[in-house]
């Protein structure tokens, strides 16, 4: 029996000209260069052609089913225009690549897992803890678990009287936290922002009118955003951003989405061209509401590369929600998350 | 006025690039520069770049509204001096715009005695 020969792996993730993958890599702190065989564009999986995935619209990577986080093991990754984007495919740990020799991206791509923190108190974790074992057997574990993203985010931004007021931003290795609601009731103390989790930045405070108002505080370590509160008049109250996004009243416009998430590239050459970013941001709250709810917190993005091998013609960031305006009162922006660059020798 | 400036970030390196003589700068990612501004109550930031700007007081017409939001009309208050932040400005144009439309603000609307 004769095989066919084909390009680009095939059946053989990891390969290259129909061959199988061997022999392997050994583990590194950047993975073997095996692929893991889960980015999904158009609906299919992307497979590597020499080695190289090529991605060229809109990714996505689903978190997987034991750890929560979005892994990616690969030898090189190249995102290429304007509509290129690789991001979780639903609220996420975090999303982590391991590119043995390096990851591109080219005329105006993205790589974000914006708006998609996963809340929760996980504790400090590292990019080792969430991985698969299936992908933890090819990583050198103390050289990955030298990384540690602390379990507390930054704090949540106070009630506010008035205005909601801006999350407090990140330190080191750390997410930001959640700006607070709006309220136009001098003396209301609801609406606090939530502080950020390892995996979320924090989530932002409801938004409150009339004193008969109770509660809307936003929840801690990501989500979720606090609920709008309403006195006795029917007018649209905004809830926070957050892991779950909080719920308005009298069909007010609801936050997109929750904290930025947990971004981490492990790779020994990362080239951003202008134009192109890396991105884990938090989101607004909802627009349009009579008093608007707070936003959310910046995640986390840490890039480890070898030295000298960070070329950054673009945007690294962990930008927290913009505030967002009120027909009446505006609330409060998430704080700002980390960005964190290290390199090895 | 104060750019808050990250190097990761292209617009940020664009600002720096061009920062005018009377603006000073932190880098965030410098860890005495971040620290001195913060212990000096200096505003968190949600994103960068961001430039502080100091606004002057101004007089202000504000609505009141009873304890379940009901309103209750029109009252004339002054909105003391403070800082604010500017998130994200494209250019120190735009920045310029802002500390413009401030100042002229608080010509024709002068902060009230109480």
């Amino acid at each position: 029996m004769r095989l066919a020969s084909h390009e680009g792996g095939g059946a053989w993730p990891g390969g290259a000209g129909g061959l199988p993958p061997g022999p392997l890599g050994r583990p590194s702190l950047f993975g073997d260069g095996t692929y893991s065989g889960n980015i999904i564009q158009g609906g299919s999986v992307l497979q590597p052609v020499s080695g190289v995935i090529t991605i060229t619209g809109v990714a996505t990577v689903a978190p997987d089913a034991t750890t929560g986080a979005s892994v990616v093991l690969c030898d090189t990754l190249v995102l290429n225009g304007a509509s290129a984007s690789l991001k979780p495919s639903t609220n996420s740990k975090g999303l982590l690549i391991f590119a043995k020799t390096g990851i591109q991206l080219i005329n105006g791509a993205k790589l974000n897992i914006d708006q998609l923190g996963k809340a929760g108190n996980f504790g400090n974790v590292t990019a080792y803890s969430l991985s698969p074992a299936a992908v933890q057997r090819k990583l050198k574990r103390a050289a990955v678990e030298a990384y540690v993203v602390l379990g507390e985010g930054a704090a949540g931004a106070p009630h506010a009287t008035g205005a909601g007021l801006t999350g407090t931003a990140a330190t080191t290795m750390q997410s930001g936290g959640g700006g607070s609601g709006g309220t136009n009731n001098i003396t209301s103390v609801y609406g606090t922002g939530g502080k950020g989790g390892p995996c979320c930045g924090g989530a932002g405070g409801g938004a409150q009118r009339g004193a008969s108002a109770v509660g809307a505080n936003a929840g801690t370590y990501g989500g979720p955003g606090g609920a709008g509160q309403e006195g006795s008049a029917g007018y649209a109250i905004g809830g926070g951003a957050g892991d779950l996004v909080g719920s308005t009243t009298s069909g007010g416009v609801n936050a997109p989405g929750a904290g930025g998430g947990l971004l981490c590239l492990f790779t020994p050459a990362l080239s951003i061209a202008s134009g192109c970013i890396v991105s884990a941001d938090g989101s607004p709250a909802g627009a349009g509401n009579y008093v608007a709810g707070g936003s959310a917190g910046g995640g986390i993005a840490l890039v480890v590369t070898r030295t000298g091998g960070l070329t950054n013609a673009g945007t690294i960031r962990a930008s927290g929600g913009a505030a967002t305006s009120g027909t009446v009162v505006i609330g409060g922006a998430g704080g700002a998350g980390s960005v964190n660059i290290f390199t090895v020798d | 006025m104060i750019l808050l400036h990250h190097p990761e970030v292209e617009l940020s390196r664009n600002l720096l690039a061009l920062l005018p003589d009377t603006c000073g700068c932190v880098d965030w990612t410098n860890d005495v520069q971040r620290e001195e501004y913060t212990i000096s109550g200096g505003l968190s930031p949600s994103a960068f770049p961001s430039v502080v700007v100091d606004v002057p007081a101004y007089a202000e017409d504000r609505a009141q509204f009873g304890p379940d939001g009901e309103f209750l009309g029109m009252v004339v208050v002054t909105a003391p001096a403070h800082r604010e932040t500017l998130r994200l400005p494209v250019s120190w144009d735009a920045v310029a715009s802002f500390t413009a439309s401030v100042a002229e603000r608080a010509l024709l609307r002068p902060a009230v005695q109480p």
